[in-house]
Parts: structure tokens; C-alpha cells; sequence
């Protein structure tokens, strides 16, 4: 049976599918037999998915505003010059 | 996406870029709608302060139109504003000097097999009992706490859902070095959530005692 720490380092790989095949067979095997790694596992996957739901901060429409008014304004310095 | 569908939106990009090259206002906007949301989100958590991130914010598209000559297509439109991003935090702020821990501190000290091991549990259970506000205070923190230069690769590979060649053409970094930075940053996330989640376990269990 392999080793957990030598395996725990391509978690990461492994669950983003970027594991060649012959690595991502010997972690899935590891990972039947192995508790402690599929928790690992699992709670790296949590952590993107976090990460990826919880934080969104939303654009207020004053700065949208703001950005509008700037962004013309360059435009119009950039390209009205002739 | 099927292949058809990116190549009609890479079609499509292509006839913007031409056309905000020569000066239509338009087509710009039409460019950077979808990634105003994006930068946006993206500069808060990148920058130290919501005023800062609203400056970089801002600074990211009047880069853009500056520099719009500039943009060859060599990268998809979205990756050029990301980069450009980026670099706006970098002159803000200068190199980001922060360290995390070598990579083997972040690995649990797990031993073979099936025995109960005090610092891994099912994340479940905390995060049922967690309400939403509480978790995204404290996902927001451990985001912060990462040192930028792994904060960024991360967030770049994660929540903007970049492959790793992109994050690594967007921070400027080889290949090597964003892909070991993503993955440090993922484990010290993990950890930071565990720890908390160790402790609101253990908070809960002593109200009940
Ligand atoms: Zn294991």
C-alpha cells in the first residue's frame, strides 16, 4: 500500500482531473482502502467550492455609473483627437 | 461549451477588438460588459481596502482603452483585462513579500487506514450548523490572510476558473511556480477552514456538556 503523504501532495491534481492516468489509478485505489486521504479529499474539494459559491461581492450602480463616465471621457480623449 | 459555440464567441471578439481599435465606443463596452462583475469581485479581494479596489477597479478598463492598440489576441480578451488587473495591484502595492509554509506543513498528518484522526472530519456536519454570514465572514478572512502572491494564482485558478497556463501567463510566473503556488494556497485554505471548523465543533459540543 502506498504512502499517504507521498499521495496526499496530488489531492489537488487528482480532483481538478489533471492526474495522468497511471498516478490517478494508484491514488483511486489509495483512496478505497484509505479514510484519512478521502477526507483530505473531500474537504479540498469543499475548499474550491467555498470559495467558488460564498464570496461574491456585487457591482453597485453608483461605480458602474462612475465607470461609464470615466471610460467615455477616455475614449473621447483617445480617439476625438483630429 | 461546444467547439462551435467558442468559435463564434472567439469570432465575435475578434470583429470587437477591431472594431474598439478603430474607435468604436460600442464595441468596447460590448468587450467588457461581462467582465466588469468579474474585475470587480476580483479587486476586493485582491485589494486592502474596499476604496482601493474600487480605484483599481476603475483603472483596469482606462488601462485597457490606453493600451487597446496593444492587445494582439494572443490571450482571450478576459485573460488581457485580468492581466492588466493584476498589474495594477502589483504597482499599488509593490512585490508582495508574504510567505506561507512549505508545502509539507499544510499535508495532515494522516496515517493509513480507517482510525479516527482528530484533525479530519467530515465538513459537513460543521457546515450544516453554520449560517451562511458566518461562513462567508470567514471564508472572506482566509482569503485575506493569504500573502497576494498566492492569493492571486489562486483566486485566478479557482473562482475565475483559469487553467493553469493562464494564471501563469496572467501573474507572469513560469508554469511551475503558478501551479505550486495554486496548490500551496488550496492547502492553507483547507487548513484555515479546518482549524475553524475543529474549533466550532468543539464549541458546540461544550454548550451541550
Ligand atoms: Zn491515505
Amino acid at each position: 500500500m502506498s504512502d499517504c503523504k507521498e499521495l496526499i501532495g496530488n489531492l489537488s491534481d487528482f480532483i481538478d482531473g489533471e492526474l495522468d492516468l497511471n498516478m490517478c489509478q494508484e491514488l483511486k485505489k489509495h483512496l478505497e482502502g484509505c479514510r484519512n486521504c478521502r477526507l483530505v479529499a473531500d474537504s479540498l474539494t469543499k475548499t474550491v467550492k467555498l470559495c467558488r459559491d460564498g464570496v461574491t461581492e456585487d457591482l453597485p450602480e453608483s461605480l458602474k455609473e462612475s465607470l461609464n463616465q470615466k471610460l467615455q471621457a477616455r475614449w473621447k480623449a483617445k480617439f476625438d483627437k483630429n | 461549451m461546444n467547439h462551435y459555440g467558442a468559435f463564434i464567441i472567439q469570432t465575435n471578439e475578434k470583429k470587437l477588438v477591431e472594431g474598439a481599435k478603430q474607435g468604436d465606443f460600442a464595441a468596447f463596452n460590448r468587450l467588457i460588459e461581462n467582465y466588469r462583475p468579474r474585475i470587480f469581485g476580483l479587486a476586493v479581494k485582491l485589494a486592502k481596502n474596499r476604496e482601493d479596489a474600487e480605484d483599481v477597479f476603475q483603472e483596469t478598463f482606462l488601462k485597457a482603452i490606453d493600451n487597446i492598440q496593444k492587445f494582439r489576441g494572443e490571450s482571450s480578451f478576459g485573460t488581457w483585462l485580468y492581466t492588466i488587473c493584476v498589474n495594477v495591484i502589483r504597482n499599488k502595492y509593490g512585490r508582495s513579500t508574504g510567505e506561507l509554509l512549505p508545502l509539507e506543513e499544510y499535508l495532515p498528518r494522516a496515517e493509513h487506514g480507517d482510525g479516527e484522526h482528530a484533525e479530519l472530519f467530515d465538513w459537513d456536519d460543521p457546515l450544516s450548523k453554520l449560517t451562511k454570514d458566518e461562513l462567508k465572514q470567514k471564508i472572506n478572512q482566509s482569503i485575506m490572510q493569504l500573502p497576494l502572491k498566492y492569493r492571486t494564482p489562486f483566486l485566478l485558478r479557482y473562482t475565475e476558473e483559469m487553467s493553469v497556463a493562464d494564471v501563469a501567463r496572467t501573474t507572469g510566473l513560469t508554469l511551475a511556480a503558478a501551479k505550486s503556488r495554486i496548490l500551496r494556497a488550496r492547502l492553507a485554505m483547507r487548513q484555515s477552514l479546518n482549524d475553524y471548523f475543529l474549533g466550532e465543533r468543539g464549541k458546540k459540543n461544550n454548550v451541550r456538556l
